[in-house]
């Protein structure tokens, strides 16, 4: 019986023996399959994944350098000037008195007095504004032919500016039968927008200019330009932590 | 006698088998090694491929950034002239234009005519309060009204009063809507 049972321990050992180096490279494969196959797999497919962000962002980053390569900084340059005379970023008082009293006068209206609701000037909370407006009144007195030129010249100019209302407190009629002279007050709406902060990530896309939008550039390139009568020095505008915005 | 030497021949057949059986597992064992090997090579050159085509694309990105960095002049005109442009067409389309308004006040100021009132809305609409000393004045008042009518510039044009005085000058109250 014990003769049996040391025989059977003698042929496990050696059976144990000669499929050792199998059963080693088995244990290992499995090992290492599950310590570095997959890991390594489950890397690759991070990677990738990685890679195929990156492509992605690469093709949108060449597609902008090329269209920004493309672009004439002149051209853009006048344009940008054109659209922040049309549409201001700061909301400037004094600048708007002194415009409003420049075009009132170059048509010969007599300006009896002028006022102004400026309200949020410079505030952080004014800033935040998209699109705010700056309304005044001007009393005025003036004959037909001055008032219409008057009004003609506010609908084709830089700043815009819109007429909100025109009241007339009198109005007398003239020796010679023409039209009258009057005088009253003219509501107006100037308009003022701070910059955009910052310009986004580099990979966004630009944005487009349709053909609507060069219309309007073109169409207020006829417009006439008011700039303020004294200029000390132009002062730089500053949106943001970093300005990248070159007004 | 047949009976021995048929156990020794068993034997020997099954020794046989058995190291052919050990022959082929260990055949099958160094192969399962050989393709693990050969699996792991190829899964870590991938590895290798994959992470030097990422830090190529880094590179790439970044070359890339600085282009764009070194056109930020331009970027920042164009993020102004679309931000600009959506405020000067929302105020274009919202404002009223008078100088049309006048015009037609010019048209219809007929000989005899005297304004007494007027008033440009908010709306674009204008309001006139005149005095025509006759009925010639009425009717010539009243034939450009209807040419301007015809334009179909207002959405309606209203007399909102019309009187006679004592004196024989007509009152009238005009509202010409935009």
């Amino acid at each position: 019986m014990n003769k049996d049972i040391t025989i059977n321990k003698e042929a496990i050992k050696t059976t144990l023996e000669e499929y050792l180096i199998p059963v080693a490279a088995i244990v290992l494969v499995i090992i290492g399959t599950f310590f570095l196959i997959i890991p390594k797999t489950g890397q690759i497919q991070e990677v990738r994944s990685k890679i195929k962000q990156q492509d992605t962002k690469i093709s949108q980053l060449s597609q902008k350098a090329a269209e920004l390569s493309s672009l004439s900084e002149t051209e853009l340059y006048e344009s940008s000037s054109l659209l922040l005379a049309a549409v201001p970023a700061e909301k400037d008082f004094y600048e708007t008195l002194m415009m409003s009293k420049q075009i009132v006068s170059e048509n010969g209206v007599f300006i009896e007095s002028f006022k102004f609701a400026p309200g949020e000037v410079s505030t952080e909370s004014a800033k935040k504004v998209t699109l705010s407006s700056l309304p005044f009144e001007i009393s005025f007195n003036s004959n037909f032919e001055n008032l219409k030129s008057m009004v003609e010249n506010i609908e084709k100019m830089l700043p815009l500016v819109t007429i909100d209302r025109i009241r007339f407190g009198s109005v007398e009629a003239t020796e010679s039968g023409s039209l009258a002279d009057f005088s009253g007050k003219i509501n107006l709406m100037s308009y003022f927008s701070p910059l955009p902060k910052s310009l986004g990530a580099p990979e966004k896309p630009l944005p487009k200019i349709g053909n609507q939008d060069r219309e309007l550039v073109e169409k207020l390139k006829s417009y006439k330009k008011y700039e303020p009568l004294a200029v000390e020095e132009e002062e730089v505008i500053t949106v943001g932590k970093e300005n990248p915005f070159p007004f | 006698m047949n009976k021995g030497i048929n156990l020794i021949s068993t034997e020997a057949r099954k020794i046989a088998k058995e190291q052919k059986v050990k022959g082929k597992v260990k055949t099958a064992s160094f192969a399962f090694v050989a393709f693990f090997i050969f699996v792991a090579s190829l899964t870590i050159g991938f590895l290798v491929f994959l992470n030097q085509k990422y830090k190529s694309n880094d590179k790439k990105i970044i070359a890339l950034e600085n282009q764009i960095k070194s056109l930020e002049k331009n970027e920042s005109y164009l993020v102004t002239i679309t931000d600009r442009v959506k405020h000067a067409k929302s105020v274009l389309d919202d404002r009223k234009t008078y100088s049309k308004t006048i015009e037609d006040l010019e048209r219809i100021y007929v000989n005899e005519l005297e304004i007494t009132g007027l008033d440009f809305g908010a709306g674009g609409d204008m309001k006139i309060e005149g005095r025509c000393l006759n009925l010639t004045c009425l009717t010539e008042l009243n034939n450009k009204i209807e040419e301007i009518k015809a334009e179909k510039e207002y959405q309606e044009i209203l007399y909102n009063t019309v009187s006679r005085s004592t004196s024989g000058s007509y009152n009238v109250n005009l509202t010409f809507k935009k």
